[in-house]
């Protein structure tokens, strides 16, 4: 504010010395110009690079493609982000897709499937899952979180609830 | 209804009815069943249904004055939701209307029993599996041998000492609820403090070779908080070590065994150590040496080599191997936890000027999943067998650095942007003042 | 068809528009920088619009994406926490000129005749400003917002007769819920901003028509003027540019919050508050006693502010002095009552 009365200030001064040379004014006009077009430049890029398609599709933290289908055989299973935690899809022996949050409820390590014996196991602490979730030994505490799988084309797409 | 009026008929008449009497309370109790849930509402229903039951008619309307017993807790009980009334426990003939007859000790009545006596009174069904059968085929029915053998039972049986508990002491006497209802004192969660009852009191304690301070220890522990803070179901009660109607001390073997029961994968490596054999020579309980029994807490790093707090130091010397081990296992997790708190650090500072942390924090939780690992990992006692996994943590923190210094720079790259175009716009309406000036040399104000 | 600009000139009245710029005059005096403030708001104004529509790209209007899609524009598009930011601060300092330039045209008596409809459009402009600092506050969906818009739909409430149906009206149903957010969203997308246009159009038509009001006080003492083409324009121009580096600044260095999601089943966190210009109002209500002569004193207060509201938008009818011509002290002094009013409220709504 102070500077704006001070420019309103200013114009009583301007008056008095008066500026003639055509060189300079042309000096001033050329600058304004290509300052104007730079601050269009700093205003436009940012501009540009907002409306450009972000990093990484998003915004949606409910769902998510967990994995090809082909990279999830039967008897297998495969840890995929889910936000900022871990998920973990997998086939059961008998050709079923599951998914379940891949936090171990116990100390919140990730948990792994484990082939053939065809259970979730979390190597912190040896506890161990079924393939509903549901602890069959080890200290955690509660089940795990289990989500929604579909098939979309070739893609495992993964909802929680 | 008819037909689960049936089924009872049918189910106590396949087990030999153990007497008279008996027979003629399953028959009133299955004319009665039926509405037994909503006995508790009225008076008069509790009158109307039970109008021909003696011991209710007299103990609810004449001889007691508190009927509370009777008439919430009783009727609120799993016994009397499955048909099982007053004579089939106390004996004593229901459809008598005089006193005398319906409670003839001759004919069976057997009225209060001794404190001494409970057990084996409640055991005249419980311990019968062919009975219990018909209510509940997974109830187990070793409750009364497992009772004899417990420190409780022991204590009652041949010292004849009454102060112990009996089934009654955590069950409650009429209104006994199953131990999945909540409400239950012995429900999992209930149960520390049903213990306490009697094992917290030190004047009731008296006299015995026992500490009453396991209740404080236990609600601070981690199990303690973690089943009733927390209501983790599956952390232990008492119960949980100590077994429930064979509770006793544990022996020093049984320990180990006992906390395997949750913490396996830390048994396995430790009875894999040479710890193992050591332990045994010496007739120490394994678990309990250094994480200690009713007051277990959260862990520590400085658990291994941390001065005061070290429990190796308990036995080995500065100067030994396994003093040794013990510090380079733990500067291989300090090393490791202070990495990741280090970056954290730089990570959360990033994530709260709004920058986009959420690669480097999903990192660095897998740095962790690597501590968490590291730290069971001690029960090896094998330094290299840590260090195994906190290298792998350490890459994992090295992954999480790289994504922070991406943030910095990001963020630099954001203080520069900020800078520059402030010099832009600044210079610019510098540029117009002298602008604005020269227009007033040309074009006066009008006046 | 000939040259394109004498095509769109012969159809459109654009020589009218400019014919009047280039003659209007901007008065010169000790006052003078008051008249800056109009064109401030009006650039924030054009700030918030492109900021706003920006936004849109990216937000979801839904209670289960609106603050996981606002975290995404703060932390995964590019430049997103920039145009946030500019969009939150640019709000907050929209309604902060709109303050000074309300309360500067009251105290040089600008309202006179004939300028009634100039000074009741722009109270219009304010009201419907501060609904969308209302409405916007609501958008990210976070607990400060969740519970500030909570307490805000609870005051009309004590209304009589129809304060229930207000609350339910503004809220979508008894409670604070996603209707609420999406309701709120339509307001602050759709009806305000096409009021807000509307009323923007008349304000500006009416200040081209009637020109610059010169203050009582600097009547006699000069007549000096500048034209708006260039001068004052260029002028405002820079103004803007300060504006602009004002706005980056706070941006940068105070980059708007997120906070935590909403969370409806909370307890509302201790110490909250209403945004900065509502402060007032919700401190005045706040000291009010439960009851002022039998009537409730939520509703005592509300009926003040209402009146006073009133007051200020039919001042320039209640004003027969400065109509006149006349020096007008009492309106002078209270319009300073009002400010102080305000700012005393304000502050000690901040720290107590």
């Amino acid at each position: 504010m102070a500077e704006m009365q001070h420019k309103s200030g200013s114009t009583d001064r301007g008056k008095k010395q008066s500026i003639k040379q055509p060189t300079k004014r042309d000096f001033l006009t050329t600058s304004l110009v290509g300052f104007s077009t730079a601050l269009a430049g700093f205003i436009l890029y940012p501009l540009a690079r907002f409306l450009k398609q972000p990093p990484s599709a998003g915004g949606n933290i409910k769902r998510t493609i967990a994995a090809k289908i082909d990279e999830v055989p039967v008897d297998s299973g495969k840890i995929f982000r889910f936000g900022n935690e871990p998920g973990i899809v997998l086939r059961t022996p008998s050709g079923e897709l599951k998914a379940f949050t891949a936090v171990c409820t116990h100390l919140s390590c990730t948990v792994q499937y484990v082939p053939e014996e065809a259970y979730i196991l979390c190597a912190c602490h040896n506890g161990k899952y079924d393939l509903n979730g549901q602890v069959i030994s080890g200290p955690p505490p509660r089940p795990l979180e289990e989500f929604k799988v579909d098939v979309q084309a070739d893609d495992i797409v993964v909802t929680r609830a | 209804m008819k037909q689960t009026i049936l089924e009872k008929t049918r189910m106590n008449k396949s087990h030999k009815v153990r007497n008279q009497s008996l027979s003629i309370v399953c028959a009133l109790v299955l004319f009665t069943t039926s509405a037994t849930l909503s006995y508790a509402e009225s008076d008069t229903e509790i009158g109307a249904h039970l109008k021909d039951n003696t011991c209710i008619s007299c103990h609810l309307n004449e001889v007691d004055d508190d009927n509370t017993e009777l008439t919430e807790h009783f009727l609120d009980g799993i016994h009397a939701r499955r048909g099982i009334f007053c004579a089939d426990c106390h004996g004593g003939d229901p459809t008598a209307e005089d006193e005398d007859d319906a409670m003839d000790e001759s004919a069976g009545f057997v009225g209060i029993p001794e404190r001494e006596d409970i057990p084996e009174f409640c055991a005249k069904c419980h311990a019968d599996p062919n009975y219990i059968r018909g209510f509940n085929p997974n109830l187990p029915t070793d409750q009364f041998a497992k009772y004899k053998i417990s420190g409780h039972g022991k204590l009652l049986f041949k010292n004849h000492d009454s102060k112990v508990a009996v089934c009654t002491s955590c069950h409650g006497v009429h209104g006994i609820l199953p131990p999945d209802d909540p409400k239950s004192p012995v429900y999992i969660s209930n149960i520390p403090e049903t213990c306490s009852n009697c094992h917290s009191d030190s004047t009731y304690m008296a006299g015995r070779d026992l500490p009453t301070d396991q209740f404080d220890k236990y609600q601070h522990s981690v199990h303690g908080i973690a089943l009733l803070e927390n209501g983790d179901r599956g952390a232990p009660a008492c119960t949980g070590c100590h077994g429930s109607h064979d509770a006793r001390r544990p022996e020093p073997s049984g320990v180990a065994n006992t906390c395997a029961q949750c913490h396996n994968f830390i048994r396995e490596m430790f009875v894999a150590s040479p710890h193992k054999a050591a332990f045994d020579d010496e007739d120490i309980s394994e678990c309990e040496v250094c994480h200690g029994n009713h007051n277990i807490q959260k862990v520590t790093d400085d658990m291994l080599a941390g001065g005061d707090e070290s429990v190796c130091a308990e036995c080995h010397d500065s100067d030994s191997k396994g003093w040794a081990v013990a510090q380079e296992m733990s500067a291989h997790i300090i090393t490791l936890r202070n990495k990741i708190d280090s970056i954290s650090h730089i990570v959360d500072s990033a994530r709260k000027i709004g920058m986009d942390a959420e690669d480097a924090i999903y990192t660095l939780k897998e740095a962790k999943n690597e501590l968490v690992k590291s730290r069971a990992l001690v029960h090896t006692f094998v330094a290299d067998d840590v260090s195994a996994v906190t290298d792998v943590g350490l890459e994992k923190v090295k992954e999480a650095g790289v994504s922070g210094q991406e943030l910095l720079e990001n963020f630099d790259f954001r203080k520069r942007g900020f800078l520059v175009s402030l010099s832009v716009i600044l210079l610019l309406s510098i540029l117009l003042t002298m602008k604005i000036r020269a227009m007033n040399g040309s074009s006066n104000v009008s006046e | 068809m000939g040259n394109p600009i004498d095509f769109i000139a012969e159809r459109l009245p654009l020589d009218d528009v400019m014919d009047a710029l280039k003659h209007k005059q901007v008065p010169v005096h000790k006052r003078t920088i008051f008249y800056y403030l109009g064109g401030i708001c009006l650039y924030l104004l054009i700030v918030q619009v492109i900021t706003g529509i920006l936004l849109l790209f990216y937000y979801q209007p839904t209670e289960a994406l609106a603050y996981e899609s606002v975290k995404f524009i703060m932390t995964k598009v590019n430049f997103g926490w920039l145009v946030r930011s500019i969009h939150a601060w640019s709000a907050n300092l929209l309604i902060f000129s709109l303050f000074i330039h309300l309360f500067s045209t009251f105290l040089l008596k600008a309202y006179r005749p004939p300028r009634e409809l100039t000074w009741m459009t722009g109270m219009a402009l304010f009201g419907i400003c501060l609904g969308l600092g209302f409405t916007g506050y609501l958008l990210p969906w976070n607990e400060l917002a969740y519970f500030a818009t909570k307490i805000g739909t609870e005051m009309p409430a004590s209304i009589p007769v129809v304060g229930d149906l207000i609350k339910e009206f503004l809220r979508g149903g008894p409670s604070v819920t996603g209707v609420t957010l999406t309701r709120f969203f339509a307001f602050h997308i759709w009806i305000l901003p096409l009021a807000l246009a509307g009323v923007v159009g008349i304000h500006l038509l009416l200040v081209q028509k009637l020109g610059m009001s010169r203050p009582l006080s600097q009547e006699s003492k000069n007549n000096r003027s500048m034209p708006f083409l260039p001068h004052f324009a260029l002028r405002d121009l820079n103004v803007w540019l300060v504006v602009l580096a004002v706005l980056l600044g706070l941006s940068y260095y105070f980059p708007a919050h997120l906070g935590n999601p909403a969370d409806p089943l909370s307890p509302t966190p201790i110490g909250i508050l209403p945004e900065w210009y509502f402060l007032f109002m919700f401190q005045s209500l706040k000291l009010l006693p439960a009851h002022i002569l039998g009537i409730e004193g939520e509703l005592v207060g509300m009926m003040f502010f209402g009146l006073a509201a009133l007051f200020v938008l039919l001042v320039p009818f209640i004003d027969k002095k400065s109509a006149n011509g006349l020096k007008s002290p009492l309106f002078t002094a209270i319009g300073w009552v009002m400010i102080a009013f305000v700012i005393g409220m304000t502050i000690w709504g901040r720290l107590g």
